[in-house]
This record gives C-alpha cells, sequence and structure tokens, in this order.
C-alpha cells in the first residue's frame, strides 16, 4: 500500500514537474532529397542528387537554426553549403516587436566558388490585426575568400497582406558593396580590389559589365571601392488543404556596369503536396539571380524531391505573422489530474496558450507533425478562462467553445473541464 | 539477459524514498507558483498594486476568493495592459463578483461565482441568474451561465438570451442541451444568420424535458445511455 502510494505521488509529482513548467523550447526538424539540375548561362546542365537536412530550435526569446545539403555528384558526395543562425526576438508590445539575427555561413560548389560569410541584421516589425504587417531592417554581411567584397551594408523593408487563403507580399532591398584591403594585405586581396576586372561572379561576362565594384578612392596603397544596386520581390504564398505553393519573382536595379543582364530579373516556384502530416512530395525550379557577396553567378534551377519533416520547420515566404488561424482545438484527458491540449494550426511558428490555470503565463505548445500542437498542463476540473495565440499575434478565445468578453477588450474562451 | 534480483526490502525502501522525493518536489509547486504570482505582479506600479492589494481584502472580508481578483489582474499583466487600466478592469470585475453572489447566495463556489460575474459583465440581468439558480436549485448552472455570457457577447440581445435560457431550465434542460443550443446558434451565425433569431429558432427546437425525479442525481451526459429514436 505504501509502495502503491509513494508510487502514485511520484508519478503524480514527475506529470506536474514535466507540464507545470511552460514549454521552454520546441525543436522542428526537416529532411529533403531528391533531384537537382543546376545551369549557368553558356555552360552545360550539372544534375546531382541533394540532401538537405534542417534542423530548427524554437523558444519564445529565439531560434537557433542550422540546415545544409550534401550533393551526390558521379560518385562523390559534396558538402555543398551549411548555415547556423541565431535569432532573438523580443516581446511584442502594440503589435511591434524587434528581432536581432547573426549567422554563418559555408558555399562550396566548386574550388571557384567556395566562401564563408558572416551575418547581422536588425529589424522591426509591426503587424496589423493578423491580416498585415510591415518591416524594415538593416544588416551588416561580411564574406571571406570573395577577392572583390569585404563586406555588404544591406537595408530593406517590406510589407505582406493576407488576401483570401493567400498571403502577398513585396520587399525592397538596398546592397552596398564596399571592397576595402589595406596595403599590408598580403592574401591578394589588394591586388584584387585595385583590378578593375576582378569579380568572380560573372568570369564569362565583357569586360566592361565586370566590373561591379565602382568609386575607386585611396593613396594608392590602401584601396576602397564602393557598389550599389536594389533589389525589389514580390511573393505569394498560398496554402489550401494539403497543397502549399510558393513564388517570387524580382527585379534588381542598378548602373549596367553593376548588375550583369542574367540578374536584372528572376522568379521561381514550389510546390508541396502533403501526403500526410510528416510526409511530402515538392516540386520547384526558376531562376536565381547572383549573389556577388558570395561569388555566385545567376543560375537557372529545377528541384523534385521528397521530404520528411517530423516536426515540420514551416516554409514561408513572410518573415512574421502571416495571418494564420486555429482550425480546432481539442482537450483531451490525460490522467493524474492533466489534460493534452491539441491545437491545429498550420504554417505558424508558435502556438501558444495561456488561462487561470496557468497564471496567465503564456506557455508553448510543442509541434506533432505539419500542423498540430500539444501541450500536456495540470487543469483541474471545472470552468477556466484561456486564450491562445500564434506567431506572438493578438491573444484570442480559442474556436469551437464558448467565449465572453475578458474586460481588456478582448475575448477568452470559457473550457469546462468534468 | 539474465537480471541480477533486488532485494526486495531495497526495492521496497527505494519506493518509499523516491516517493518521498517527488512528494516534496510537489510541495514546492504551490511556492513556485506563489513566486512566478509575485513576480507577475511586481510589473504593477506601487499605486496600481495598492489598489490591487486593497481590492483584494475587500473581497476576502465579504467572502469573495481572493483568487478571482488575483487571477484577472495577471491576465491584465500577461496581456500587457496598463496597471491603472488593470485597477479599472479588477474594481468593475469585483463589482460583477459582488453581484453575482448576491445573484447566487454565499454557498456558490468560484467556478460558479466567476462565471456568473462573467455573465454579468456581458451584460446580463442578474435577476436572470436567480431565476436560473432557482430553476436549477441541486443542479449546476455553470453550463447555462458559459452559454449565456457567449450569447450576449456574440450580440444577442441580453434580454432574448436570459429568457430563452431561463425558459429552457424550466423545462428541465441539461448540459448537453445547452451545448447543443450554443453549437447551433454558432454554426447558423457563422452561416449568415442574425444572432437573436439563429437563438429563436434553435431555442424552439428544444423540446423539453421531464424535471429529475427529487433525490435522484443526474448523470453526466457521457454516461447517459442513448435513447433509440
Amino acid at each position: 500500500m505504501v509502495v502503491r502510494s509513494a508510487a502514485s505521488a511520484a508519478l503524480l509529482a514527475l506529470a506536474s514537474l514535466l507540464d507545470a513548467r511552460p514549454v521552454a523550447a520546441q525543436l522542428s526538424s526537416r529532411l529533403e532529397a531528391g533531384g537537382v539540375v543546376s545551369t549557368r548561362d553558356g555552360a552545360l546542365p550539372n544534375e546531382a542528387f541533394r540532401v538537405r537536412p534542417g534542423l530548427q530550435l524554437f523558444h519564445p526569446h529565439g531560434t537557433v537554426a542550422a540546415s545544409g545539403s550534401a550533393w551526390r555528384l558521379g560518385d562523390n558526395w559534396l558538402i555543398a553549403d551549411g548555415d547556423l543562425s541565431v535569432t532573438m526576438v523580443t516581446p511584442a508590445r502594440y503589435g511591434i516587436h524587434g528581432e536581432l539575427a547573426g549567422s554563418a555561413s559555408r558555399v562550396f560548389y566548386d574550388p571557384a566558388a567556395t566562401s564563408e560569410q558572416f551575418d547581422a541584421r536588425g529589424r522591426v516589425y509591426m503587424s496589423l490585426e493578423d491580416r498585415a504587417g510591415v518591416w524594415i531592417g538593416r544588416g551588416l554581411e561580411r564574406p571571406m575568400r570573395i577577392a572583390v567584397v569585404s563586406q555588404v551594408e544591406v537595408t530593406g523593408g517590406g510589407a505582406w497582406t493576407k488576401v483570401g487563403k493567400a498571403t502577398l507580399s513585396g520587399s525592397v532591398t538596398s546592397f552596398l558593396l564596399t571592397k576595402l584591403s589595406p596595403s599590408a594585405d598580403s592574401s591578394g586581396s589588394a591586388a584584387a580590389c585595385a583590378t578593375t576586372e576582378a569579380f568572380a561572379a560573372v568570369p564569362e561576362g565583357p569586360p566592361n559589365k565586370r566590373n561591379l565594384i565602382s568609386g575607386v578612392s585611396g593613396n594608392g596603397l590602401d584601396c576602397q571601392r564602393q557598389s550599389r544596386f536594389s533589389d525589389v520581390q514580390g511573393a505569394v504564398e498560398w496554402s489550401v488543404g494539403p497543397v502549399e505553393v510558393a513564388a517570387h519573382g524580382g527585379y534588381r536595379f542598378g548602373d549596367e556596369g553593376e548588375v550583369t543582364p542574367d540578374s536584372r530579373r528572376w522568379a521561381a516556384g514550389t510546390a508541396t503536396y502533403w501526403v500526410s502530416s510528416q510526409f511530402a512530395a515538392i516540386v520547384g525550379g526558376g531562376r536565381q539571380p547572383a549573389n556577388p557577396a558570395r561569388g555566385l553567378p545567376a543560375r537557372s534551377y529545377a528541384n523534385f524531391g521528397l521530404m520528411l519533416a517530423y516536426w515540420p520547420i514551416p516554409r514561408r515566404t513572410v518573415p512574421v505573422e502571416s495571418g494564420a488561424f486555429l482550425s480546432s482545438f481539442e482537450v483531451v484527458d490525460a490522467g493524474y489530474g492533466a489534460q493534452t491540449i491539441i491545437i491545429r494550426a498550420g504554417g505558424v511558428e508558435s502556438v501558444e496558450i495561456m488561462g487561470d490555470f496557468t497564471e496567465w503565463e503564456a506557455i508553448s505548445l510543442y509541434r506533432i507533425g505539419r500542423d498540430r500542437w500539444e501541450a500536456t498542463l495540470p487543469i483541474a476540473p471545472g470552468i477556466h478562462q484561456v486564450n491562445v495565440r500564434v506567431d506572438k499575434g493578438k491573444w484570442k478565445a480559442p474556436p469551437g467553445m464558448p467565449s465572453m468578453r475578458d474586460g481588456f477588450s478582448g475575448e477568452v474562451g470559457i473550457l469546462v473541464v468534468e | 539477459v539474465s537480471r541480477t534480483p533486488s532485494s526486495p526490502d531495497g526495492i521496497h525502501h527505494r519506493r518509499i524514498a523516491f516517493g518521498l522525493v517527488a512528494a516534496l518536489m510537489l510541495g514546492t509547486l504551490p511556492y513556485e507558483a506563489r513566486a512566478q504570482q509575485s513576480a507577475a505582479l511586481g510589473r504593477l506600479s506601487p499605486a496600481s498594486r495598492s489598489a490591487i492589494d486593497v481590492l483584494m481584502d475587500s473581497a476576502t472580508r465579504i467572502g469573495i476568493p481572493r483568487e478571482a481578483l488575483l487571477s484577472k489582474t495577471l491576465e491584465g499583466i500577461s496581456k500587457g495592459r496598463p496597471g491603472p487600466q488593470i485597477v479599472q478592469v479588477v474594481r468593475r470585475y469585483f463589482g460583477a463578483l459582488r453581484e453575482a453572489q448576491g445573484s447566487l447566495g454565499p454557498e456558490a463556489s468560484l467556478d460558479e461565482l466567476t462565471a456568473a460575474a462573467g455573465a454579468i459583465q456581458s451584460g446580463v440581468d442578474p435577476g436572470s441568474i436567480v431565476r436560473l439558480r432557482s430553476n436549477r436549485r441541486g443542479g449546476s448552472i455553470l453550463m447555462p451561465l458559459v452559454v449565456l455570457a457567449d450569447l450576449v457577447s456574440r450580440g444577442v440581445p441580453s434580454d432574448d438570451a436570459s429568457s430563452a435560457i431561463v425558459s429552457m431550465s424550466q423545462r428541465g434542460a441539461l448540459d448537453s442541451d445547452y451545448e447543443g443550443l450554443w453549437k447551433g446558434v454558432q454554426q447558423d451565425i457563422i452561416s449568415g444568420a442574425p444572432p437573436v433569431e439563429a437563438l429563436n429558432r434553435r431555442a424552439r427546437e428544444f423540446p423539453g424535458r421531464a424535471p429529475p425525479t427529487p433525490g435522484r442525481v443526474t448523470p453526466p451526459a457521457t454516461q447517459r445511455p442513448e435513447i433509440p429514436s
């Protein structure tokens, strides 16, 4: 009898300890595998089998994400790229929140197109009732091993809105590329800076168009050059049932000497069909502009493959709230005085719940599958007031339950636990 | 695979020790919750905090659990509302709880009080709550109160909503009937029907039930056998 009581107490204690605390962080993952065909203008197409793993640890105050891809070319595997990023997010006040992000990445497509890069950026987001929003931001990119670019200042902003089941967005991003090489530099970058024909991204271009770097200054030994261009891009994301479609297109503004003709316009799209909550088929293709900071030329590509995602990382065109909605809210008895809350919300990055049973502390739900979110919490029998929110948006009454005014110009759901 | 058997006494002692540790950990949870509350209240200005303390003391003196006001305060803090607005909302809520207590009597549970206060704040007349209580004497009035508050929040005039819910309680409605009414009205409103018309139509569909025999406890809806049609 003593043993049974002790065991029961232990189980109850464990259940309470596991559930009483806010969920600290949640893991998302994705593994894509499939074929990719890539072509540069005037070059033969490259075909490869590509594997792309991705991992994301999400916390209400920040995110750590890692992703990469490995290509199989002939009999060899090649680690083509890798990226590690850390993002910190401030709490939202009046629909406005800030974000600081840093990342380190590496690309290696061939010995001539290899580089590392460190990025840092700050952004401010403002959302309007989950239906629309704007953002502005500024950042700095520091490429390594790119002979003609020392740093890139990135300034931009954008807006998004929800139209029916589609999310439309537009952005303007300005790039200021700088090459600064002291005379003491022995890596050869001073020489690259001084020459007007050194630009890895467009090796096949005519000489007068290779010079992306203009505005030479210096004393003859030190060298500083600057170049500027701007990208205007529009995107649409549409999701109906198991089908998700994302497409974008853009135009690059800049002097003829700074933007190569093959990078003036671009467009690409991806369609994803979710066979089950964790398994999807993907097909996509399009054209990418050159990325001078990475020494990458413009290219056309097509890809197709399968995606396995036990905890899917959402594919997002819009970096902030997409106006996603909760499609269902369910409470299931988990025993030991605990209830499992199950919410269906697709295409979102976070779902939180709070109520009198959490002392009104926000608790993050775990993502299980494509659009299923869960948390098990100790909830006593009786009636409880409850609110939910997605992607740090507005607190709302959950769907499928009675609600009433909360006195703070909002509503709370009324949850009855028997 | 062979396993070395442990001594039964050893297992027994380990389980007791584990149980004790677990019980101790359980015992620390209320302290942790209090610390969380204290940290949240610390975000209020001293003036707002003092006003909330006075309201909670007043509630305790007249038999209203201070937890109800504390919960409303924490809700306001979590929703990022400024201190003066939180004090104003909590003061109004205290008034609603007092009216709810007056309607339901001193024996009312915290759940009943908060449900009735929510209904009153939504615009329900306290007199309707008194009639509801007297119609369902001995039974829970939580579900009708919750549905009543929801209907008023959705735009049904308070008098129409109260009249429909009280009428259903007089005709022996069970919790499942109120739930059915709520679902039906919600569906009609989503389909475009005006809230009051949706309520009148769905309330008319309720045929009425024989009142429960005195002394017998009505089983919860989930345990009732289905009646074949």
